[in-house]
């Protein structure tokens, strides 16, 4: 029996240029308890999918089997149904997907509730798999990233849905994260025998799938099969799942031993941290010299117990890429804040380009950036009624170019990220990566001395991805900037010319 | 059930996180509804109040239901049937009374003596002597009620017996339909029995009875029920008998449901007024939570929630405050009417869950809502739909028309056109920003960052900025409609009553009155009131009746109750128009210790005549002082003149002695009049010679001559000679100023402010004036529309200078018009017949004007209070709209103090925009509310029409208010949103 199975899919939708076909022909099956990954660029029509499979939208054409029921024809009463009994869901953007009003085990029961069901105790024990047995009576917002994105997993999976569907569960979380929720859905799927659609960029999750497969211009344009274990990435790590680390009583170190075609893992007591050794100082000639220099930097935010970072002490060369990476709350969003003069740290002082920036007024600070800086942040906003080039000429404008240059800048800016086809398109008409790329665009009009990106491969697929990437590497080491991005990208930590790692 | 506990449960959780915006939003629709139900409470107040003031004010025979039997001999007895009618009124009216009048006992004379009984000892009112203890052998005491006996006059009743009068009196007013039932000679008795009894059994009797409507017990929602009553019982007690005549004040009642209606359904143009705010509040609320309820959608489809569960918990999210802000809206309603001693109108009632129910839909519809393809929307479609509905119903029935409205008050239909007007500006408003707040951020390109940023920021989220424009134009809008309406109402009394007056005080005089009173009080200004007919032109030939004013011309400039739109000439102009040459009629003034007049006189005609003076008196009355009758041969005429200060001789008069002239008469001969004297100290003393003087010109044109003359063999040396020429009016007076009458007049034509109906008629523009039983020649010099003090028939009149008039009618016949008005313009008088501040008192003090001041008042504050708070709500929703792009700009490098300027600036402009909006809204709604609902306060259609005013301090003291709050708001909320450091926004 399938749980999925579509043939033919077409999905056609009204755009101001005219109908765009999210889908042209897809067809797909998926059986009963198989878990399958799909992958593909942004705009390919991965989300289309899940949204036809949610019973969300209808397909324009074809057929669309869902657990059975023929969703083309079925009436929209029936697929609700359907979704409130056999059906789960797991949205990308876990703060936005999770009422606030709740409490953590109000937010896994009520999809239960909602569907008249009572299971005392199946919340207890779903909380209690995913490991947040100590939060259930937090509200989401006293979550992290990770917690809040285990929660909305444990929601999906309350009703014992047959039929799992997830748009970029990871998307948003650090590596450690993702590993656990990645764990925590197979896991679940699997308890509960339900097949599971995981909408993906991340070839980390793809990889832990028993299937994947590939999408493009809205047909399938590949299929992988192979179900591999264990994965290394590029970097060279080597990911266990939970399950099996469980099993093998692995925590979180264990001792490698490599013969010809094996390693062999042993588990290792828990892990003990160093203590930390006092940060050593930057002398004053070497702050004013280094591009950008942090010296002994502490910043707390308020209601926090533990410092976001503490005595830090870094310097960043110039006309490089840098990567600041580390797991959610490890304190890299705070550190390109400080370097952009957006906040103040508590202590210690900031050199840029032989400037000190730690203790600038709110005037001084925005009269600096507008000078050194450009700045992407993680969810960088573009006016929607303005095109792509109006945006990058509203950000030049800003900082004082007149309409001619900026124009002429914005334009280059457009044409280097590749959407030189797409400069006269409104902004709200673009994809979430061509919206990433011209925020990218924006920030680097200016040729900024001192590039700060904040994730700023996140929500992109691969390809698009690595554009960014050779986009920051080029501002970098041919145009003279240096960058500074914040990122758990694994792709953009391995091209980086150096790597801060915090948290670690 | 079980299905839908949780969607409820998670809007009841949703509205215990923003505790504060929920009671804000509950407060507000409470007090929009409030003023909805208040106002009802307040119209219903007003009219029960106003319905006993003006019955109690009536004397009781005019609010009586009465019933006048005339019984004969023979005929069946009705009264008991009389009797039931009465008591079935019992619950409205007071104990019936009774007078029984019978007919006259004097055979063969209907005029004779009448004998008089009455049920309640009371309603014979004693003025002298006592009341009659009855019979006693064959006399029977009785009171006079009607003729001229003495008390302890014995009258004979025919030959059975005797009446000894024992007191004097009269019947309690209002039970007798007229005291002409009584005849002659009334007689009131105890009872007819004894001696009586023969004298009336074979005649017939007139029984009156009455009972008043008791003013505490009519109350107004019941005046139409009660009407019907009243109207069914008199049909079934007149049905078939005309021995039977009922009678009730229904015209009365009619009037007071009418004014009362008229009033509240004006008031329930607050009402609608409530009910527009409810729902662009409700819309404006929804707007501003539109993304966080798309959200809350949105994790209810992924938790897995039907469409009905989404709905259900859309639904209770929204009706919960709605339901707890009517609920609490009728809970003060019920608090208030039951303090005030008034029921709560069901259909407030319902008008109140109804708005509420619309408001719970808009807010359950509302955001931006999506257009259709074509550019076509729902919204759009509602409101052309509305639109259409209101033309055509306007159209089928009349509701917007202007005369109907003030007939019958404001239609339901009616109601609807401030709410439709603020929503028909709303959706304009929604559909025109969004493209115009792009076309001008297009425009600023090039303007200073903080201009700039804000243009992009209010056409980010144009349906907020649409939503928040519209709201504080329909909160604004409203509170200046209801303040300007006050206004207007107010000025509208003062107006009514300034019109009413003309001056600041007025004296006049009852008709057919004595005039004397007038000359009583210092510096008066005389005029006179006159009924006349304007001929009509050829070739319909009738007349219309105007109403003739003449008032001194100068003091046309400082009459009370004009308006400039009257006349298209200003006063000035007019006066000097109405005046064009000084016209007087004026004499050689006498002294004023004149003792006597003489003057030698003779006449040569065929009778003696009688040589009479006209003096003319301060305070224009009239003198006519007989000098004595000239014969043939020389006489010396003589007269005492004696109290007669300040005297001016206005003419003589060769008055005929042959009494009432006949067709034969042909008046020939001369008479010759030697110089006037006059006695004063001891001395006689010449009046000036007459020689210039005029002689009076006849209706067919014929006038004596007049000549000095030089006289022989005479006991006086010259004089002036007089022909008569055949003239009927053989009268001389001093020049007047007028022009030479044309043929067929007797004096020239007088200058004339005309109505249209009048100055219709003018030929040549002139028209023929039959005042005062002459014909007048009349030129008209100016039109107007309406004039102070003409308010019966308003067009209908013609004014004149008070001089030329009084010239013209009295200058050949003295006495002929006299003034019955005085006008004081600075000093108050001692007893003034129309006081122009008592009058607006008055009106002003009417509970129908009162109630609706007051609520027009209230309704003012509260939607100026609304339109603070939504100008808050707007800023602080604005500015969470743009938190994370302002933090962006600042990571831009925007400088923190231009992104204060820029979101201040949007706040401000979005704040003018909508209040601008509001006072153009609120400028066109009254004038055409004004314009169609053309009742006063009072509920009266007023004299001058209604005309819209602008509440300027009012106007003021709200746009400085809204202005300053919006202009703080912005200034207190942007430097709080951008307190924060940048960084902690982003993440925010």
């Amino acid at each position: 029996m399938s749980a999925v199975r579509a043939h033919d899919l077409f999905h056609l939708y009204r755009a101001p240029q005219g109908d765009v076909a999210a889908l042209r022909g897809l067809s797909l099956e998926v059986a009963d308890g198989e878990v399958v990954s799909v992958l593909g660029p942004s705009g390919s029509g991965k989300s289309t999918l899940l949204a036809l499979c949610a019973g969300f939208a209808r397909a324009s054409s074809g057929t669309l089997r869902l657990l059975d029921t023929p969703a083309e024809r079925a009436p929209a009463r029936d697929l609700a149904r359907l979704r409130r009994s056999s059906i789960g869901i797991v949205r990308q953007h876990y703060h936005l997907a999770l009422p606030r009003e709740l409490t953590v085990e109000e937010l896994v029961t009520f999809p239960l509730r909602l569907a008249g069901r009572r299971e005392p105790g199946r919340a207890a024990a779903l909380l209690r798999a995913a490991g947040l047995a100590g939060h259930t009576r937090a509200k989401p917002a006293e979550l992290s990233g990770g917690e809040q994105q285990r929660v909305a997993v444990c929601a999906a999976l309350a009703k014992r849905p047959r039929l799992l569907l997830a748009d970029e569960p990871t998307g948003e979380l650090d590596a450690a994260s993702t590993a656990v929720v990645v764990d925590l859905i197979l896991e679940l799927a699997a308890d509960a025998g339900a097949a599971a659609l995981i909408v993906t960029h991340d070839p980390v999750v793809a990889a832990a799938t028993q299937r994947t497969i590939h999408i493009r211009d809205g047909r399938l344009a590949a299929e992988g099969a192979e179900r591999p274990v264990l994965i290394v990435d590029e970097q060279g790590w080597l990911r266990l799942p939970r399950r099996l680390r469980e099993a093998a009583g692995v925590q979180e170190r264990v001792r490698a031993q490599a013969s010809w075609g094996k390693v062999e893992l042993l588990a290792e007591g828990p892990a003990v941290r160093p203590p930390s050794a006092p940060a050593p100082r930057l002398e004053p000639e070497e702050k004013r010299a280094t591009e950008v220099a942090l010296d002994r930097v502490t910043k707390r935010h308020a209601g926090q117990e533990r410092p976001a970072l503490s005595g830090l002490t870094w310097a960043f060369a110039p006309e490089r890429l840098h990567v600041v990476a580390g797991p959610s709350g490890s304190g890299k969003t705070t550190l390109l804040d400080l370097l952009a003069s957006l906040d103040a740290p508590d202590e210690g002082e900031i050199w840029i380009a032989g400037e000190r920036v730690d203790a600038l007024t709110a005037d001084q600070g925005a009269a600096f950036r507008r000078r050194v800086v450009g700045y992407v942040s993680q969810h960088s906003t573009l006016v929607d009624f303005l095109t792509a080039r109006e945006n990058v000429e509203l950000g030049l404008a800003l900082r004082g170019f007149d309409a001619d240059e900026a124009r002429r800048r914005a334009l280059r800016a457009l044409t280097a990220v590749g959407l030189d086809e797409l400069a006269e398109r409104r902004a709200d008409r673009l994809s979430g990566g061509e919206q990433r790329r011209v925020s990218l665009a924006r920030a680097l009009a200016p040729a900024p001395r001192l590039l700060l990106a904040d994730e700023p491969t996140a929500h992109l697929d691969r390809v698009t991805g690595r554009i960014v990437i050779r986009l920051l590497q080029e501002a970098a080491h041919a145009a003279g900037t240096t960058v500074v991005a914040a990122s758990h990208d694994p792709d953009l930590v391995a091209a980086a010319d150096s790597a801060l790692r915090l948290g670690m | 059930m079980r299905l839908l506990a949780p969607p409820v449960g998670f809007a009841l959780r949703r509205l215990r996180a923003r505790p504060l915006q929920v009671v804000g939003l509950v407060l507000a629709l409470a007090a929009a509804a409030g003023l909805v139900g208040w106002s009802s409470v307040e119209a219903a107040l007003a009219q029960e109040t106003s319905v006993r003031l003006r019955l109690a004010e009536r004397p009781p025979g005019a609010r009586s239901f009465r019933v006048v039997a005339f019984t004969q001999p023979g005929a069946p007895d009705r009264r008991a049937e009389i009797e039931r009618a009465f008591a079935g009124l019992r619950d409205v009216t007071a104990p019936a009374r009774s007078v029984r009048v019978w007919h006259s006992i004097d055979p063969n004379d209907a005029a004779g003596t009448r004998l008089v009984t009455v049920r309640e000892r009371d309603d014979l009112v004693l003025e002298s002597g006592r009341r009659p203890h009855g019979c006693r052998g064959d006399v029977c005491e009785v009171v006079v009620l009607t003729g001229n006996e003495e008390l302890g006059a014995r009258v004979p009743l025919r030959r059975a017996a005797t009446a000894l009068v024992v007191g004097r009196g009269r019947l309690r007013t209002g039970i007798l339909p007229s005291t002409t039932e009584l005849g002659a000679r009334a007689l009131y008795v105890r009872s007819v029995g004894g001696p009586l009894a023969p004298l009336v059994r074979n005649d017939g009797s007139t029984v009156a009875t009455a009972a008043p409507l008791r003013p505490l017990r009519v109350h107004a929602a019941d005046l139409p029920r009660l009407r019907e009553r009243l109207r069914r019982t008199i049909a079934r007690l007149q049905r078939g008998d005309p021995l039977v005549r009922p009678g009730a004040p229904l015209s009365v009642l009619d009037e007071l449901d009418r004014r009362g209606t008229v009033a509240r359904r004006r008031l329930l143009l607050v009402a609608g007024e409530g009910a527009a705010l409810i729902v662009a509040f409700a819309a404006f609320a929804a707007a501003t939570r539109r993304r966080d309820r798309e959200r809350a959608e949105e994790q209810l489809a992924t938790f897995g929630a039907s469409r009905a569960q989404i709905a259900v918990a859309r639904a209770a999210e929204v009706a919960l405050p709605a339901a707890a802000g009517t609920l609490l809206a009728l809970g003060g309603l019920a608090v208030v009417s039951r303090a005030e001693g008034v029921a709560v109108p069901s259909e407030t009632v319902w008008t109140i869950v109804g708005v509420a129910a619309a408001a719970t839909v808009v807010l359950l519809a509302a955001g931006a809502p999506r257009r259709a393809r074509f550019g076509l929307g729902a919204l759009e479609l509602t409101a052309l739909t509305a639109l259409a509905l209101v033309a055509w119903q306007a159209a089928a029935t009349g509701a917007l028309d202007a005369n109907r409205v003030a007939a019958r008050g404001a239609g339901p239909l009616l109601l609807l056109v401030p709410a439709l007007a603020f929503f028909a500006a709303g959706v304009l408003l929604l559909r025109l920003l969004p493209p115009l707040l792009r076309a001008a951020e297009r425009l600023a390109r090039r303007a200073p960052v903080a201009a700039r940023l804000a243009l992009v920021g209010a056409a980010r989220s144009p349906a907020q900025a649409a939503a928040a424009t519209t709201f504080l134009a329909v909160a604004v809008g409203a509170s200046l409609f209801s303040l300007g309406y006050r206004t207007t109402l107010e000025r509208q009394a003062a107006d009514q009553a300034r019109f009413a007056a003309g001056a600041p005080w007025r004296v006049v005089a009852p008709p057919a009155g004595d005039v004397t009173p007038l000359t009583r009080f210092a510096a008066p200004t005389p005029a006179l009131r006159l009924d006349g007919d304007v001929l009509q032109a050829y070739p319909r030939g009738g007349q219309v009746p105007v109403r003739v004013l003449a008032l001194p011309a100068r003091r046309l400039p400082q009459l009370l109750g004009w308006r400039g739109g009257f006349a298209r000439t200003s006063r000035g102009e007019l006066a000097s128009r109405l005046r064009p040459q000084p016209v007087r009629l004026h004499g050689p003034p006498l002294a004023r210790d004149a003792r006597a007049l003489r003057a030698w006189a003779r006449v040569r005609a065929g009778e003696p005549r009688i040589v009479v003076a006209h003096l003319l008196l301060p305070g224009q009355r009239f003198a006519h002082v007989v000098l004595g009758v000239a014969t043939r041969r020389w006489r010396l005429l003589r007269a005492p003149v004696r109290d007669l200060p300040g005297a001016q001789l206005v003419g003589i008069e060769f008055a005929s002695t042959s009494g009432s002239p006949t067709f034969q008469y042909d008046p020939r001969g001369y008479l010759e009049l030697g110089p006037l004297e006059q006695l004063a100290r001891g001395a006689w003393t010449p009046l000036p010679p007459l020689g210039s003087w005029r002689e009076a010109q006849a209706a067919d044109g014929a006038t004596g001559y007049l000549a000095a003359w030089d006289f022989t063999h005479a006991p006086v040396e010259r004089g002036i000679r007089f022909d008569f020429n055949g003239t009927l009016r053989a009268l001389i007076h001093p020049k007047l100023g007028l022009p030479a009458p044309p043929p067929g007049f007797e004096v020239g034509a007088v200058p004339a402010l005309a109505g249209p109906p009048a100055a219709a008629q003018a030929v040549d523009g002139t028209v023929t004036l039959d005042v005062a039983g002459r014909q007048l020649p009349v030129r008209i010099v100016g039109r107007a529309r309406l004039f102070p003090t003409v308010l019966e028939r308003p067009s209908r009149f013609l004014v004149l200078d008070y001089d030329t008039l009084f010239a013209a009618l009295n200058g050949d016949r003295p006495g002929t018009a006299l003034p019955n008005e005085a006008w004081f313009f600075t000093r108050r008088p001692a007893a003034a017949t129309v006081d122009a501040r008592a009058l607006e008192r008055r009106l002003r003090a009417d509970p129908l004007a009162a109630g609706t001041e007051s609520v027009l008042g209230l309704a003012g504050v509260l939607a100026a209070a609304l339109a603070l708070v939504g100008l808050v709500l707007a800023s602080r929703a604005a500015l969470a709209d743009d938190r994370l792009a302002l933090a962006e700009y600042e990571a831009l490098g925007v400088q923190p103090r231009s992104l204060r300027r820029s979101a201040q600036l949007r706040l401000v402009a979005v704040s003018a925009l909508g209040i601008g909006a509001g006072v153009l809204g609120a400028w066109a709604t009254v004038r055409v509310v004004g314009a169609l609902v053309a009742v006063a306060g009072t509920a009266r259609r007023p004299l001058p029409p209604i005309v819209a005013a602008i509440a300027w301090p009012q106007a003021a003291a709200v746009l400085v208010a809204v202005g300053a709050a919006g202009v703080g708001a912005a200034a207190f909320l942007t430097a709080r949103a951008l307190r924060a450091p940048a960084a902690r926004r982003l993440r925010a």
